[in-house]
């Protein structure tokens, strides 16, 4: 899938346009401020209906407008789909080739689109809860059962807290039963993915760091050893009292942790935020990799300034590692022109300045 | 507010009804027989009176007929219980021609998240009529949500100790749906749900 173009109008910081983006390489050259993220996040709504940055719709309408509309056009082999987002203030309307989309679910599932974000490192750095979504994540752009299942999960799992707070001991015994069921099948899939990851990863992380140290993904569950419905039961029951004086479930999915483990050791306790920033973006590659070797599709990358905080050598070592996709697109501060000369096969440059887009042409001196 | 203003505004409470409807609605009312208005008023004005719970099963009846018609009935299997969440799913599962066994409604499913546990629920009479009368099969008709599923488990444990078989209505790909139309977590779910065929 790639996207061909795109048109925008009322959005974030960018003067109305209508951009060609029919190219495997798309960069947006520019200063902090003038709208590169802007237009990745345009790209991101179209493919999911919901931003990676934001949760107001009000922050992404124009100051001046009272709404925004976002049209793509994209072709995957011989078809071709156009997207529209309509924004107001507290609605997002999605249409596919003129009909409203009911469930977002079936966009995401035509548009594999992978961000790598500056705030990626979160899923390196932040609270369990960031790898979490992470490879939550990684498993909802190909499987929509396992979506399912996950909201599935998270509803059981409010009204189990609900009832310990209301002391509904009668009510316990059958959300253990659900919980333990819906969990069970949670954590098997969670496991499937950092088995997948663990082949992928390492690999990628030693080429570009460039360093041969073996970094993997550990997967600790929350209900550890135990596998099926009865064993999870009891563990659900003799967690009782811990819950009644937490007001909340101890145990289940919901607390899975992950850990990056180098030399057997606990990565995230000695790494360098450089070294923070590439294990993020690798888990990106690694994600984009993952989402190939399942669907046997090429997702579209979105780059946000991925390069900042690299050092020269890892710069060119992750541009270089980036294959296996059928568009690229990324943003650059304007220092950063040598990195896109290794993109230059079939690229398109734009320059970005206070919202608006003029294309270029960058030339070796 | 005229009260042709007042009326759409009423009519646009009514469940599926927006305000474009129901204007067209009230414009209807206005140029029609004067006889069809009283007769609706007539009927508005006393379906709460006329139409109550029955005592026994829960679903809605007239009220000189309580227990209803379908408590009383002796062509009635007495050995089946449906359970169902509200009294509409009596007359969807009526409809279909396929039951002739008894109900029982429960008037909601239970959500602590919206403060319903089961006292809130018609669960107490359940036991108590599976007991005092010669039922030998529950079904349980509660709709496949996560809170369905609570409910259902929830009387499961509540009927252990009876000497009752409790089953559950099958969820799955629609009857005389197309494959291929179905939603995909239709078809996941029902792959997991699936059957064996006899051989």
């Amino acid at each position: 899938m790639r996207f061909v173009s795109l048109q925008h109008s009322g959005f974030r910081n960018l003067v109305s346009a209508t951009l060609s983006l029919d190219a495997t390489h798309v960069i947006f050259l520019g200063e902090n401020g003038q709208g590169k993220t802007n237009l990745l996040e345009a790209l991101y709504m179209v493919s999911y209906g919901t931003s990676f940055r934001t949760r107001r719709t009000r922050h992404m309408i124009h100051f001046s407008e009272d709404r925004a509309a976002l049209t793509v056009c994209a072709v995957d082999g011989e078809q071709t789909y156009t997207v529209k987002v309509a924004i107001e203030a507290g609605s997002v309307r999605m249409f596919l080739d003129g009909k409203e989309v009911r469930d977002r679910k079936e966009v995401i599932r035509l548009f594999p689109v992978i961000v790598f974000s500056h705030e990626d490192i979160q899923v390196v750095s932040g609270p369990p809860e960031d790898r979490r979504r992470f490879f939550d994540q990684t498993l909802c752009l190909y499987d929509q059962l396992y979506l399912d299942d996950l909201r599935r999960y998270y509803r059981v799992l409010r009204q189990r807290n609900q009832a310990v707070k209301d002391q509904d001991e009668r009510l316990l015994s059958v959300y253990d039963i659900q919980l333990a069921d819906i969990g069970i099948t949670v954590c098997r899939r969670r496991e499937e993915v950092v088995e997948a990851f663990n082949g992928l990863f390492p690999g990628l992380y030693a080429s570009v760091s460039g360093m041969d140290e073996s970094l993997h993904i550990r997967y600790r569950p929350s209900w550890e050893t135990r596998n099926t419905r009865e064993e999870v039961c009891r563990h659900l029951h003799a967690g009782r009292d811990r819950d009644r004086v937490f007001q909340t479930t101890t145990s289940g999915p919901h607390r899975d942790r992950f850990f990056f483990i180098a030399r057997g050791k606990q990565f995230t306790d000695t790494a360098s935020t450089g070294q923070q920033r590439l294990v993020s973006l690798v888990l990106r590659s690694a994600q984009a990799a993952f989402y190939r070797e399942r669907t046997k599709r090429l997702p579209v990358l979105l780059l946000d300034d991925v390069l900042l905080e690299l050092d020269p050598g890892r710069r060119k070592r992750f541009l270089a590692s980036l294959t296996g996709y059928d568009q690229a697109i990324f943003t650059f501060l304007p220092d950063e022109e040598y990195g896109i000369r290794s993109l230059s096969d079939e690229s398109i440059t734009y320059r970005v300045a206070q919202g608006a887009f003029h294309e270029t042409f960058i030339t070796d001196h | 507010m005229t009260v042709l203003e007042e009326l759409i505004q009423a009519l646009s409470r009514m469940p599926g009804i927006g305000k474009k409807s129901a204007s067209r609605i009230a414009y209807h009312l206005l140029q029609t027989d004067q006889e069809l208005n009283t007769r609706l008023a007539r009927l508005i004005h006393g379906i709460q009176k006329k139409i109550i719970r029955c005592s026994t099963c829960g679903s809605f009846t007239e009220t000189d007929e309580n227990p209803c018609t379908m408590c009383t009935s002796p062509s009635r299997d007495r050995g089946t219980l449906c359970i169902v969440e509200h009294p509409q799913d009596v007359l969807t599962l009526e409809n279909t021609g396929a039951y002739h066994g008894l109900y029982h409604v429960l008037d909601g499913v239970i959500s602590p998240l919206d403060g319903i546990g089961p006292d809130q629920l018609q669960l107490g009479k359940i036991v108590i009529r599976i007991r005092e009368s010669g039922i030998r099969e529950v079904i349980i008709a509660t709709n496949p949500t996560e809170e369905g599923d609570t409910t259902a488990l929830y009387i499961a444990h509540l009927l252990k100790d009876l000497q009752v078989r409790v089953t559950r209505l099958a969820s799955g790909i629609p009857v005389g749906g197309d494959i291929e139309y179905a939603d995909r977590i239709t078809i996941a779910r029902s792959l997991r749900g699936r059957t064996e065929l006899g051989r």
